[in-house]
């Protein structure tokens, strides 16, 4: 099943100079093999190539979660940039937006859950 | 085991509620107020701030602040401790001391300024010394900066807080000590944590970034569920329960709105981080990948075994320099056809700027109601058209005199199609532009002290 990385994940992002992170944490530890296969550095930059020059990803099992920080995005930095969101506080909203692809396991976890 | 210390943070942004730091005060049973007021872009509007006010340069919000709250946190010996003294921490003090006198509490207020990070004195002599100046983000080096820096301030850590905490100091303001550091340095005072014991100062510093962005980890900006947050307009401020050991339990103002619950406190822990197993600071190289974290109760989510590694060898620098000005414009449109009429208008307005062959750097269109801020990302699904499009334009230049041209041709779309309202009166203005230029200092060239007031 094809789903919006917001089904199974929520996001946090904000600027360092020009650089903006973007940390994704799993809803439920059940979607977090599901995030680490799916988001890979490639697919998010891949996402954010528009913008980002490059993109590194880290993990933290123990939260369940993964940080990006895309290089680039914003220009020199939040206060020259001429772009709306200059602190790149809505990236993490939009990789909510991407679609990955989820097993048949995960997706009857997630029909399972109220979310 | 000791008692534990209570931390409430009052503040997650310079601007923020003003009475949300007196209401943990008075309501939450904290030892210790920390309010965080400095973001990077901060230092550079505090720096503007100087250039008409020399005797500004800090956040002025911290006198409204303390003059509802001093008082009761005298009364309740609560120390506070903030980094609002921003570019000019010694005025900062005077002026809380000024308003301790007024408030008749005089000689229950020793009011401790923090100065040393700012390098803007130094730089020469840094260089001579054979300091690399180069922009750590763009190996640009420091000579491609034409009328050099206009602020310089290194990230100093938690030394001098501990060292004003000692001398007695109630009430310190600091220059640019790192976010998590004002919190670190409660804890190493009260802890007699030493400044090698590294996972314990790493879990200070995570206790401290729990608790820099105020209402952000207490269901504030909580993107996982924020229809979930109950009572949003009342919102708690975090309060943080430090023990000796390190362990953490993170709550917020008892009988406030908001939530604290393993999401927020996770969504907060991933705010601005880069690589989780080094969370640098001036203390300690933090490991963001050891700690659990798991809710005890409402609103109480305990956070244990967090380590650490020794603390960098250089200070962070955060510097800005003059480049130019920019402005921007907000043309809105309206039915129908207002997708049509904004398109159109910037077809117009792209022509007669183009025409007058100005000294533009860099020019940007938005269309806000069309997908502005998620560009190509913005969901296939979110169809139909809008009632409204704002036309957004946006530009930079060396040069004010050509923006101010810009602006008055921006004007000329009037003639243009019909539709459009004016959203901001008068002609959009050119303002200056600070760009950042983040360097590496040895932490060994910028010494910190502490003056009593």
């Amino acid at each position: 099943m094809r789903v919006p990385v917001g089904r199974i994940a929520y996001a946090r992002s904000g600027d360092k100079g020009g650089m903006s992170n973007v940390g994704v944490a799993a809803r439920d530890p059940g979607f977090y093999d599901a995030l680490t296969r799916e988001l890979t550095a490639e697919v998010v930059q891949e996402f954010f190539s528009d913008r980002a020059k490059s993109t590194d990803r880290y993990e933290l099992p123990n939260l369940c979660a993964l940080n990006f920080l895309l290089h680039g995005v914003l220009g020199k930095g939040g206060t020259s940039t001429l772009r709306l969101d200059p602190q790149g506080k809505a990236l993490a909203d939009a990789i909510c937006f991407l679609e990955i692809e989820l097993t048949d396991a995960e997706a009857a976890v997630l029909t399972a859950s109220p979310h | 085991m000791s008692r534990g210390i209570r931390i409430g943070g009052g503040l997650g942004y310079w601007g923020d509620d003003t009475n949300a730091p007196g209401r943990l005060v008075r309501e939450a049973g904290i030892d210790y107020l920390v309010m965080d007021f400095l973001a990077e872009v901060t230092m550079s509007i505090m720096r503007k701030g100087m250039r008409r006010d020399p005797d500004g340069g800090y956040a002025g919000d911290i006198i409204p602040i303390l003059r509802d709250c001093l008082a009761d946190a005298v009364e309740r010996n609560v120390r506070i401790i903030c980094n609002a003294g921003g570019m000019n921490p010694t005025g900062c003090a005077q002026a809380v001391r000024e308003l301790a006198r007024e408030l008749g509490l005089d000689d229950r207020v020793v009011v401790a300024a923090v100065t040393g990070d700012d390098l803007m004195p130094r730089l020469a002599e840094l260089a001579d010394q054979g300091v690399d100046l180069s922009n750590t983000e763009t190996n640009e080096p420091y000579s491609a900066l034409v009328d050099g820096l206009a602020s310089a301030n290194a990230y100093v850590g938690a030394e001098s807080v501990v060292e004003a905490l000692e001398r007695g100091a109630n009430v310190i303001v600091t220059g640019r000590v790192a976010d998590p550091s004002l919190t670190l340095g409660a804890l190493r005072f009260e802890h007699g944590w030493k400044s090698d014991e590294w996972d314990l100062l790493a879990a200070g510093t995570v206790a401290g970034h729990l608790i820099e962005c105020g209402a952000h980890v207490t269901g504030g900006n909580h993107q996982a569920a924020w229809q979930d947050v109950p009572d949003m307009g009342d919102i708690g401020f975090p309060v943080v329960e430090v023990e000796a050991d390190g362990r953490i339990v993170l709550g917020k103002t008892p009988n406030s709105g908001g939530l604290v619950d393993e999401q927020t406190t996770i969504g907060q822990l991933l705010y601005e981080i880069g690589d989780p197993t080094a969370y640098l600071t001036p203390d300690v190289s933090a490991d963001w990948t050891t700690m659990s974290v798991r809710q005890i109760g409402q609103d109480l989510v305990e956070i244990t075994g967090v380590t650490g590694r020794p603390r960098p060898a250089t200070l962070k620098i955060s510097a800005a320099y003059a480049d130019g000005y920019s402005m921007s414009s907000l043309m809105l449109y309206s039915a129908p056809d207002a997708p049509g009429r904004a398109r159109k208008a910037k077809e117009i307005l792209e022509f007669r700027l183009a025409r007058l062959g100005l000294g533009i750097e860099e020019m940007r269109w938005d269309f806000i109601g069309l997908g502005a801020v998620h560009e190509r990302r913005t969901p296939q699904t979110y169809t139909g058209e809008p009632n409204e499009v704002v036309l957004r334009f946006a530009a930079r230049s060396q040069s004010r005199t050509d923006l101010q041209r810009a602006a008055v041709e921006l004007s000329t779309v009037f003639h243009g199609p019909p539709g459009k309202t004016t959203l901001v009166p008068g002609r959009a203005r050119a303002s200056e532009v600070l760009s950042y230029w983040p360097m590496l200092v040895p932490r060994e060239l910028v010494p910190t002290s502490v003056e009593l007031f």
